[in-house]
């Protein structure tokens, strides 16, 4: 019994001088890697991958693969987005039953550029938007109904203050290199688990109540030896089921 | 009056079973034949992933861990650091009831053990994982899948090789809607 069969990675390369990607995908089933068209656009987080992983490059949700990624452009650096304007961005969406593209716009609040590339992940089973705003807030969309860009509903907006951070804000530049990750919903979604690079720890926030409360997580090997450090990469927690699965 | 043995049928006994945690029902596994076979049903796997809501929320935290290897030069300048990664599955209600806790990882954990250095994604319980080495001037890459909780992985498949430094953007789903 394998069902694995309809498990697929995907690999694509981005052609900076042709605007374009290579893009090929493997299925488990046969072991056989195929290619398949690109789609013009530039896909973000070109730089900004966790340590190596790609947990981040795309957005798994309900048989397809979702990302961000800039549309009309002929130059995009990796890093910096505040040149691009709203309707540049674009949800590229890979479906894998059929390996077809759609693409899918932006929540139309999204009004106003961020100073930082924004974030296409998952929460409470939809798909999700989300980005700073001034300095001031954490915006969070959510595509209620899949694949329906009407359906796109503002699901938080999360004043800094509330989150209470204690961050350097006399700092001008502090927008430009600070990055929230919502990474989990919990308790009938009252419970957001959420990222940012400037700290260590997650923060947990009760969004009903306005509590605040930030992880304190240790880690060490079953075996603790002192020549080795531990970190805990939080930006890289993420929701996840249990299953029998076969893979023999 | 003796108890009766009342038969079930096969479909209420799945139904029933497919509430439960993977790791008890690798356990019923060897109650009877016909148990394993009905556990091991990809029909019952995927009546059992459907179920994933209502059995408790988990979410898979990553750890980095960064070993000095002492080199046998005194000052340190060809000391080595081994670097190793570990994918650690958790309930989401221990973090909430107590965010303050001590992790001690499992050494089953590790992704070097399976050959691999980096975590591609997840989807239906397996994790995808890469591993790559540099000979000759090519980088090759392979992956393999992982399931945490019953303990398996598959042997490495999909090797490529990749020319240069340009940069690889790795994916991982399942096509969910043509089998579940």
């Amino acid at each position: 019994m394998i069902i694995p069969d309809t498990c697929k990675v995907v690999v694509s390369r981005y052609i900076h001088d042709q605007l374009t990607s290579e893009v090929k995908v493997l299925s488990f089933s046969d072991n056989v890697w195929r290619n398949i068209e690109s789609f013009p656009t530039i896909p973000l987080h070109l730089d900004y991958r966790g340590l190596g992983h790609s947990w981040y490059d795309g957005a798994f949700f309900s048989g397809t693969l979702n990302w961000l990624a800039i549309h009309n452009n002929t130059w995009y650096n990796g890093y910096d987005v505040k040149d691009f304007t709203v309707e540049q961005f674009v949800i590229v969406s890979l479906d894998l039953g059929t390996v077809t593209y759609n693409h899918y716009w932006l929540p139309r609040g999204f009004n106003e550029v961020p100073p930082i590339e924004p974030n296409v992940g998952v929460l409470g089973d939809c798909l999700c938007f989300s980005y700073s705003y001034k300095v001031t807030y954490l915006i969070i969309w959510q595509m209620k109904k899949f694949g329906v860009e009407e359906s796109w509903t503002q699901f938080l907006k999360i004043s800094y203050q509330n989150l209470q951070l204690d961050y350097d804000f006399s700092w001008n530049a502090l927008d430009y290199h600070l990055r929230f990750i919502p990474l989990l919903l919990y308790g009938e979604g009252n419970t957001l688990i959420l990222h940012s690079n400037k700290e260590r720890e997650a923060i947990l926030y009760n969004w009903k109540d306005n509590r605040v409360v930030r992880t304190g997580v240790t880690v060490h090997k079953t075996i603790i030896d002192n020549r080795t450090n531990n970190y805990l990469c939080w930006h890289l927690a993420k929701g996840h089921v249990e299953s029998l699965v076969s893979i023999c | 009056m003796s108890p009766s043995l009342v038969v079930l049928p096969n479909d209420l006994i799945s139904e029933v079973l497919s509430f439960l945690d993977v790791k008890f029902l690798v356990r019923l596994r060897c109650v009877s034949k016909s148990w394993k076979i009905l556990i091991s049903d990809p029909a019952f796997v995927k009546l059992h992933i459907k179920r994933s809501p209502s059995r408790n929320p988990l979410f898979t935290l990553i750890t980095h861990h960064i070993t000095e290897i002492p080199g046998e030069s005194p000052y340190g300048s060809n000391d080595e650091w081994d670097l190793d990664y570990c994918i650690v599955p958790c309930p989401i209600h221990c973090l909430i009831e107590n965010p303050s806790f001590s992790l001690s990882v499992d050494d089953y954990y590790h992704l070097n053990d399976k050959g691999c250095s980096r975590i591609v994604g997840s989807c239906n319980g397996l994790i995808c994982l890469a591993g790559d080495s540099f000979t000759s001037g090519f980088q090759e890459y392979w992956f393999r899948l992982w399931n945490l909780a019953t303990r398996t992985t598959s042997k490495k498949i999909g090797y490529f090789c990749n020319l240069g430094d340009s940069r690889l953007s790795f994916m991982f789903g399942c096509d969910n809607t043509r089998h579940l």
